[in-house]
């Protein structure tokens, strides 16, 4: 610091509100603008003693406020609605009222920053430095006393009439303020710590950005592990989760993968349905009484009528929301009450509950043994409510369409039956109406046209294919994909064939 | 602080006799009497109060860092109650700091001149309390080194915060929250902050207040800005208080559950907050002023205005109670129903009778002038609502969730060691900042007081 000092302002101390006050109007009236009134607080009615303008600080919160919402409108839009956009439950991508919440925030946020930066700014502050900090008694500017100071940069500054204008207003005390040439600055120690510090919040950034722009070969670095590395088995490694070191376990003994498994051999028929020579059971194997029929009748109930429906008609919960959904390629659980499924063995029931049947999931590993053929005895009891059933329970003589004609070709009257056994009745009827899948009744020779917008026509080359690969042409209207067939050998599907053939119209 | 001090001081004349300040109160004693406590040796008790908060302090930091390495599993959550006294702490500490950015704007506005004497405490309050609530959302979302992903940073995810969602609401209002108030409470510190530096012996204090007062000297158009500013902050600050709390509450409020679904959440949870804000005020100015010796700035008037709208929120909140009963029935909503039966008379009434005595019930006392000036009384009374306002949270959150939708899955929630020991470890944050913050700054705004004395106004007529 230079000794050489310059005046910077004379200062005038008050001791009371209204002197400090009257000591303005006279500054203010004898036409000085670098001057100022020092206070311990704000001092009512001191503004338009001294004539201060009103400030334009309100205006940068105005600009603040609508920049902040209008910010928070565009950030949750562009990023809730374009660059993200998040999907629930079938609500618009972009609704307003929920985002309104964060929109006032930000503007609240944007306003309160921007006074409150704008303020200081405006003050010309932070400010290291004050030559009138240089006088002793301005301390008691932020106590007791009240200050009025001067500045010899001011146009008018005169220094003997100004002094004598504020001896005029009867100031307690005047004093020169020194400035040196040289106004002090902050210590080394505090520059080089807060440059330091600045630097060190830099680094992270860099960091950032270097690895924004950059890619590395060496795996990333985990600070915090999470769980991406746990122990697991890798391929051709040993498994750590084991002392043997082996991924796939080996069945403990004394143990089945399922709860009968080891008892088929004993009893194939009670517990696959079929017998040792691979023929279904006639019969239900076990005494059917009262309460057998009812356990089955609740079972049913728990664990088909979703789909089959209480009726067994296939019109359960499921089956009619999926057709209120319309969904694409649906299939309908069968209706039970059909005449091939009447009159299948009880074997086969039991087989397709036990094991699934195409589209149908099995249920061996959900319903025991026991209960399955309990459901498959309520079964007969709900079909001989209908007409099929009961023909098949009564023994009624069988419906018309279910005989072939006496005159029929051997061929055709194999793949009639075939048609039946092989379950293809279960989506094609032979009548002309639509069940999961278009009727047999008049396909042959007719004319199909086809998703790829050719057509074809409908005869034995395309029957054929269509039974062997049944996605190699699709027809309009239908999903590909659909179609389960059972094992069929060439034998048998001639037959079948001969047989749509013969439904020709 | 123009016209509205000064016609509220008149006012305060007409109703009553002018208390807010009393003693030999001028200029320099005002100085004097606050700074003294920033400048001497505190008090045996603080040192003492200091350590037992810097160990329960501690105690929260070895919570915390068990809790984040082993998982939120160590505290009592789980389910159906997933929400345990994580969020009912949170919402506890929210509702506290609600005080004093009520009592600094809303008050300003109202051009309420008595709130100088107790707006810079409250607002220190504040903001500690804001501090203590952070902090339990922060950990209660387990995994807190991707505690980032809650604001709009683009990340390696390419993904977003869901903008749709209350709790993204909290963190973007309670984060302003916290903002805001800083900024205000730090505006009103710096020129007491000035006084201090002006008044500091020794150089390292010099430079200490010397920085953080940005070199204010208390000229008259830095006064003009500054009041301009503290105005505008004031409005500002009083629709978002008033909102933080309605956001908080939306947390409950748009969830789907029997018992928070309710569109009275939002005035009931602000009436609770302020309820609960004055409550803590009191339980700190009490103390604070008794052994700080600012008997003479915050004044038995002070107390009393206080304890008047600690009745008023806690009949508000007791109102709040009896409407959602009221809703519950005639919505004619059986589970609304079965949420309210079972909060009042299911295995949580005890936690339920707590927070009606203690909310409702007690505050009734101060329908007595005699007891709304008792220093012993008001202690106790606002203790009471402390502790009725943290049950009131507790109810809230655990009755509801603790009798979910599926039977079978209805549990009884028990709180952990851990719990517990965030729960008193956060009072030990909350004392640990507020007693350096009665050791070295101003408790009370100087310079507001010194606008309530007729030293600050005209005597000549104007
Ligand atoms: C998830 C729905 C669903 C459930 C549950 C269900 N099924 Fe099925 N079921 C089907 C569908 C679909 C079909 C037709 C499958 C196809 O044609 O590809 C079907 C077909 C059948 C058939 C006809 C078999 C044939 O030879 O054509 C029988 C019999 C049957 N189900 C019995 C049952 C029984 C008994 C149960 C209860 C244990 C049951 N289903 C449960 C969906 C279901």
């Amino acid at each position: 610091m230079s000794n050489n000092t310059k005046q910077f302002a004379v200062l005038a101390e008050y001791e009371t509100v209204d002197e400090i006050l009257s000591a303005a109007v006279k500054v203010r009236d004898a036409g000085y603008a670098k001057w100022d009134c020092y206070t311990p607080m704000p001092v009512h009615g001191l503004d338009d003693a001294m004539g201060v303008e009103q400030t334009r600080l309100p205006w940068f919160t105005l600009c603040a406020g609508i920049t902040g919402g209008s910010l928070g409108v565009l950030m949750q839009w562009w990023m809730n609605a374009v660059d993200y956009p998040f999907i629930t439950s079938g609500k618009p991508d972009w609704s307003l009222p929920a985002n309104i919440p964060i929109v006032f925030e930000l503007t609240i946020l944007f306003s309160a920053l921007t006074t409150f930066f704008a303020m200081w700014i405006m003050n010309n502050l932070p400010r290291w430095y004050s030559p009138l900090s240089r006088v002793k008694r301005f301390a008691r500017a932020t106590d007791d006393r009240f200050f009025l100071a001067i500045e010899t940069a001011d146009p008018l500054f005169d220094a003997s009439a100004t002094e004598s204008l504020l001896r005029e207003t009867g100031a307690h005390a005047i004093e020169s303020v020194e400035d040196p040439d040289e106004s002090p600055t902050p210590p080394i120690w505090l520059k080089h710590s807060l440059l330091i510090a600045g630097t060190g919040l830099l680094i992270p950034l860099m960091i950032i950005a270097y690895a924004r722009f950059n890619t590395q070969e060496a795996p990333r670095v985990h600070l915090v592990p999470d769980m991406d590395f746990q122990e697991k088995y890798k391929a051709q490694n040993p498994s750590p989760l084991f002392e043997d070191g082996r991924a796939a376990r080996a069945q403990l003994a004394g143990t089945f993968a399922f709860e009968d498994d080891h008892l088929i051999l004993e009893d194939p028929g009670y517990y696959t349905g079929k017998d040792e020579g691979g023929d279904y059971l006639a019969e239900v194997p076990i005494e059917v009484t009262r309460e057998f029929l009812e356990r089955g009748r609740q079972r049913y109930a728990i664990n088909c009528a979703v789909c089959h429906g209480y009726d067994g008609v296939g019109d359960g919960t499921v089956n009619q929301r999926a057709q209120s959904l319309q969904t694409a390629g649906w299939i309908p659980p069968s209706n039970l009450h059909q005449a091939y499924i009447a009159a299948q063995p009880k074997g086969q029931l039991f087989e397709s509950i036990t094991m699934g049947i195409r589209n149908m999931p099995g249920y061996k590993s959900a319903i025991t043994t026991e209960d399955r053929w309990a459901i498959v005895a309520y079964l007969e009891a709900l079909q001989g409510t209908q007409e099929a059933g009961a023909r098949q329970l009564w023994g009624a003589a069988p419906s018309v369409e279910e005989v072939s004609p006496s005159d029929e070709d051997p061929l055709v009257a194999k793949g009639r039956e075939l048609h039946t056994t092989k379950t293809c009745i279960a989506c094609h009827s032979l009548d002309g109406t639509t069940l999961v899948s278009g009727s047999f009744l008049g396909l042959a020779g007719s004319e199909r046209k086809l998703t790829d917008g050719t057509a074809v026509v409908a005869d034995e080359a395309y029957l054929h294919e269509s039974i062997m690969d049944p996605n190699a042409k699709i027809v309009e209207g239908y999903v590909p994909g659909l179609m389960v067939i059972p094992p069929i050998s060439d034998d048998e599907r001639e037959a079948l064939v001969a047989f749509i053939l013969s439904l020709k119209q | 602080m123009s016209n509205g001090e000064i016609a509220s001081a008149e006012l305060d004349n007409i109703i009553d006799p002018p208390a807010l300040v009393q003693g030999k109160a001028d200029l320099a004693t005002i100085t004097e009497t606050v700074s003294r406590v920033a400048e001497h040796k505190p008090p045996k008790a603080w040192y003492i109060g200091f350590a037992m908060a810097l160990g329960v302090l501690g105690m929260l930091g070895m919570a915390v860092l068990y809790l984040i390495a082993t998982g939120v599993g160590v505290w009592g959550n789980n389910q159906p109650v997933a929400w345990g006294w994580p969020i009912v702490n949170f919402v506890f500490w929210v509702g506290i700091g609600h005080a004093g950015t009520l009592i600094s704007a809303v008050l300003y506005l109202f051009r309420q001149g008595w709130r100088t004497g107790i707006n810079r405490f409250s607002e220190a309050m504040t903001i500690f309390a804001v501090i203590c609530a952070g902090l339990f959302p922060a950990i209660h979302v387990g995994r807190i080194w991707v505690i980032y992903w809650v604001f709009p940073i683009p990340n390696q995810m390419a993904m977003w915060p869901q903008f749709r969602s209350p709790l993204l609401w909290d963190v973007f209002a309670v984060s302003t929250y916290f903002t805001v108030s800083l900024l205000f409470w730090y505006m009103g510190l710096v020129p007491d902050l000035a006084t201090l530096r002006d008044r500091s012996k020794t150089k390292i204090r010099r430079l200490m207040y010397g920085i953080f007062a940005l070199g204010w000297t208390g000229a008259n158009r830095q006064w003009h800005r500054y009041e301009r500013a503290y105005l505008l902050l004031a409005a500002l600050a009083t629709p978002l208080v008033l909102s933080v709390h309605s956001v908080v509450s939306f947390d409950f409020a748009v969830s789907q559950l029997p018992g928070w679904h309710t569109t009275i959440f939002p005035p009931y949870f602000v009436a609770g907050a302020i309820f609960s804000g004055f409550a803590m005020v009191v339980t700190l100015a009490v103390p604070a002023r008794a052994l700080f010796g600012l008997r003479d700035l915050i004044t038995l008037r002070h107390l009393e205005l206080m304890n008047k709208v600690i009745m008023a929120t806690g009949m508000l909140v007791g109102y709040a109670y009896a409407m959602e009963f009221f809703m519950a029935w005639y919505s004619g909503n059986k589970y609304e129903g079965f949420a309210f039966v079972n909060r009042a008379f299911g295995p949580y009434a005890w936690a339920y009778w707590i927070m009606v005595t203690c909310n409702v019930i007690t505050p009734q006392i101060y329908w007595f002038k005699k007891a709304r000036r008792s220093i012993p009384i008001m202690f106790v009374v606002s203790i009471f609502v402390n502790i009725g306002m943290w049950f009131e949270r507790f109810v809230i959150t655990v009755t509801s969730l603790n009798r979910d939708f599926l039977p079978s899955s209805w549990n009884y929630f028990s709180p952990t060691v851990i719990d517990w020991a965030t729960l008193i470890g956060s009072f030990g944050l909350f004392f640990t900042l507020f007693l350096l913050f009665c050791r070295f700054l101003p408790q009370v705004a100087i310079a507001e007081v010194k606008t309530q004395t007729p030293h600050a106004h005209s005597h000549s007529a104007h």
